[in-house]
């Protein structure tokens, strides 16, 4: 590669490579800044106003963060059924998945069927796959209560149960983890085979391969996973608008279900674009917690002292 | 020629992406080329109402003299107040529209709707039955100052609509119709009983009654407001009190009336819940087959009825709603109204003036869309031939709605209390849920949940 530092100037070549490399990433740039950073530091500048979309705005100082944490009824309600549903996503998936990925990692037949046949409800429209879980989810005819039946277990509410409706959905969401698993399976592929070798020779199960060998080796993508799961458990929405409505009993009532309802129902854009915005800020904070957390249990190979 | 087609191909994809920053060909304020005004129409109708009110928009455009065409935009009722905030903060309101009854009020006094009243004193050629004291009360959204943001042009009232046939097979005396003395909430649950059968055609209470395989309910009933406020105000108890500052939602008399509506679902299975309500198919279409024999709406469900042909005293009828103690009922409209960033008030003001006059404007009334709102419609004879002289509007029609409209339904208290919305439907029936699945008492789950506490902000007291 030219070495561009020669005497701090710039051949004309590198100088119209790079005229050229700014003009192709221009519309990308301009992208992001009017439609997502320009947005983003409106929405910033809303959340401390009082607005409603057809009168101007009015300043308020921090009062909509105030109204947040303390007179909100339903905001710490909010802030507990999507935390709840975080804690009980995040492992559900990627446990899944890995399980998915080291079966599809064996010698079996038909291996890219069956791979496909996983990733494809990862690829269904949310919306759609909402509907279809409602029907599944049917409490008198729907698949899981008729296979229940079947096997002579009560008929369970599911999402109109308030103790059920997070554990469901989160069985829903387990069904999709097909893209995770795929992740998975490409991690799976770059594990030494010789270690495996030396456990045999050393002596040990697939319990012991499995454990020391596969986790520690695959942990940089588990990091992968757990974050990019958990920052979208965190924002979980779909679901709730269309299957439950944030029901029953307020036992599904995500936060950005809360912020939709807010900014669209009861035309308070200001106290939304709060929210909106202490959301980024929970979830910078959590994303933080676990990079900090890696140095502990994620292994990078190429850290290795030969 | 390679270095030609690159900067082709990169300003292809720069237009394009501006290409999203482009305004929505807005059909508001346009004056086409023949001098007619187009105005722009935005409604929640669907069924039976949306056909109708085609109907009447067709009609308008061909026969108008003032050159006004109106285009008509139809929104599902769950996306529609966000479609009228994005249109109203976008600058490009719709000329006139639907606006929801809890809200009417609230954005007339922002100044997002038109004051009607200077038209109504002003109007010359306003027909004589258009005076503002000849609409029914409740059908104006008039405040105490006088100012009318809206015109309410189907009142509605909420009946309860039975299948003759489920009560002629039972055996069964059909629900009374005289709207002053209807039937007790107990000799409808009696009745209820009678009509759910389960698949082996056992009834609730039968040895060998079972609850998760019920063929035939007995009856349905809203878990909604405003449609199940007659239950409450028939037991004399509201959710609020009368200014409309205090919640008094886990009072005995309220209690009492959502633990009666929770044990027909749970207690006696003769009601199905509503988790199980979103499972079946429509309410109209399970009434038409039989699989419930009773239900609770308002009058606008007679529409459906009509347009999948059944009428009034043939297979179906109509009753009053059952009650605890007084008779008693809700008479709403939601508004039609003017939106003040219109730039063609007076051409919707031609319209909206057609709209409400029956007289131009039949089938809405004729297809049970809507209910007539001026009093004149009730006592001549001649006018009420035109609504109410067809198939559709047989049976008990006449016995059982022109009384509850004129003498017993007072204003739905939903259209005039502030904060309805956040209060009763976000706040209190989340709580309402426990009481319908049958995991809490009435009771227990309003107190426990302390909503009396938790709404404290939000009770500011009425708009009228």
């Amino acid at each position: 590669m030219k070495n561009l530092s020669r005497a701090g100037s710039m051949s004309r070549l590198d100088k119209n490579n790079l005229k050229w490399g700014y003009f192709f990433i221009a519309p990308a740039v301009l992208g992001i800044l009017i439609f997502i950073l320009g947005p983003m530091l409106f929405s910033f500048y809303v959340s401390f106003t009082d607005w409603d979309m057809m009168n101007p705005m009015q300043w308020q100082g921090i009062k909509n963060y105030k109204t947040m944490f303390t007179t909100d009824p339903l905001y710490w309600k909010s802030l507990r059924v999507t935390f709840y549903f975080t804690l009980l996503n995040v492992p559900a998936v990627n446990i899944f998945a890995l399980f998915l990925a080291c079966l599809l990692n064996t010698k079996v037949k038909g291996k890219s069927v069956f791979r496909t046949a996983f990733y494809i409800p990862s690829i269904v429209p949310i919306v759609a796959n909402s509907a279809l879980w409602m029907f599944i989810f049917n409490p008198t005819n729907g698949l899981l209560n008729s296979c229940l039946e079947f096997f002579g277990a009560d008929p369970q509410k599911w999402i109109g149960d308030e103790n059920q409706v997070i554990p469901s959905i989160v069985i829903m969401s387990a069904w999709g983890a097909g893209s995770t698993m795929i992740i998975y399976l490409a991690g799976l592929q770059g594990v030494p085979k010789q270690l495996y070798e030396a456990v045999d020779i050393d002596g040990g199960n697939l319990f012991t391969k499995f454990l020391h060998i596969t986790l520690p080796i695959l942990s940089p993508i588990v990091f992968f996973n757990v974050i990019t799961s958990m920052i979208g458990s965190l924002q979980v929405f779909t679901q709730g608008y269309i299957m439950t409505q944030g029901g029953p009993n307020n036992a599904s009532l995500f936060y950005v279900l809360l912020l939709y309802r807010e900014a669209f129902t009861n035309n308070r854009m200001g106290y939304a674009c709060a929210m909106a915005w202490i959301l980024f800020v929970f979830i910078a904070l959590l994303t933080a917690c676990v990079f900090k957390s890696s140095n502990l249990w994620v292994f990078y190979e190429n850290e290795v002292q030969k | 020629m390679k270095k030609f087609l690159c900067i082709l191909l990169s300003g292809a994809v720069a237009i394009s992406l501006l290409s999203g920053c482009s305004k929505q060909d807005s059909t508001s304020g346009c004056v086409s080329k023949g001098g007619t005004t187009t105005i722009k129409f935005t409604s929640w109708a669907g069924g039976g109402e949306k056909d109708a009110l085609q109907k009447a928009i067709n009609n308008f455009n061909s026969t108008n003299k003032e050159h006004v065409e109106v285009k008509a935009d139809f929104t599902d009722f769950n996306d529609y107040s966000t479609k009228i905030d994005t249109l109203v903060a976008g600058g490009t309101p719709p000329d006139i529209g639907y606006v929801d009854e809890t809200l009417a009020f609230e954005w007339g006094s922002k100044g997002t709707l038109k004051d009607l009243d200077p038209y109504f004193q002003t109007d010359a050629s306003l027909p004589q039955a258009m005076n503002i004291d000849n609409f029914v009360p409740g059908s104006l959204f008039k405040n105490n100052e006088g100012k009318i943001y809206g015109i309410g042009l189907g009142p509605e009232i909420i009946l309860m609509f039975y299948n003759k046939k489920s009560f002629q097979d039972a055996g069964i005396a059909e629900p009374a119709s005289d709207p002053k003395h209807p039937w007790t909430w107990d000799q409808m649950l009696a009745a209820a009983k009678k009509l759910t059968t389960d698949q082996n055609g056992k009834h609730p209470g039968d040895s060998g009654f079972n609850k998760n395989k019920i063929k035939t309910y007995g009856i349905q009933i809203p878990t909604g407001n405003p449609q199940m406020l007659p239950f409450v105000l028939s037991n004399d108890a509201f959710y609020f009190s009368n200014d409309g500052k205090q919640l008094t939602a886990a009072s005995d008399g309220c209690t009492q009336v959502f633990q009666a509506m929770g044990d027909l679902m749970n207690k006696y299975s003769v009601a199905p819940s509503p988790a199980l309500t979103k499972t079946m198919p429509a309410g109209t279409t399970m009434l038409e087959n039989g699989q419930i024999s009773m239900m609770v709406d308002g009058q606008y469900t007679l529409a459906t009825f009509g347009a999948d042909g059944f009428n009034l005293g043939d297979k179906i009828d109509v009753a009053p709603v059952p009650i605890f103690k007084t008779p008693e009922n809700v008479l709403w409209s939601c508004s039609v109204s003017i939106f003040a960033g219109s730039k063609n008030q007076d051409a919707a003001w031609s319209f909206l003036k057609y709209l409400a006059d029956p007289e131009t404007n039949i089938q809405m009334y004729q297809t049970g869309t809507w209910v007539a709102p001026l009093k004149s419609w009730y006592t001549d004879p001649s006018l009420i031939q035109k609504w109410v002289g067809n198939p559709l509007h047989g049976g008990n029609y006449q016995k059982v709605v022109f009384p509850i409209v004129t003498d017993i339904a007072q204003l739905s208290p939903h259209t005039y209390i502030k904060n309805w919305n956040q209060i009763i439907t976000q706040q209190v029936a989340p709580v309402l849920d426990q009481v319908w699945n049958g995991t809490a008492t009435a009771k227990d789950a309003l107190e426990k949940a302390n909503v009396e506490k938790t709404a404290q902000p939000l009770l500011e007291g009425t708009w009228q």
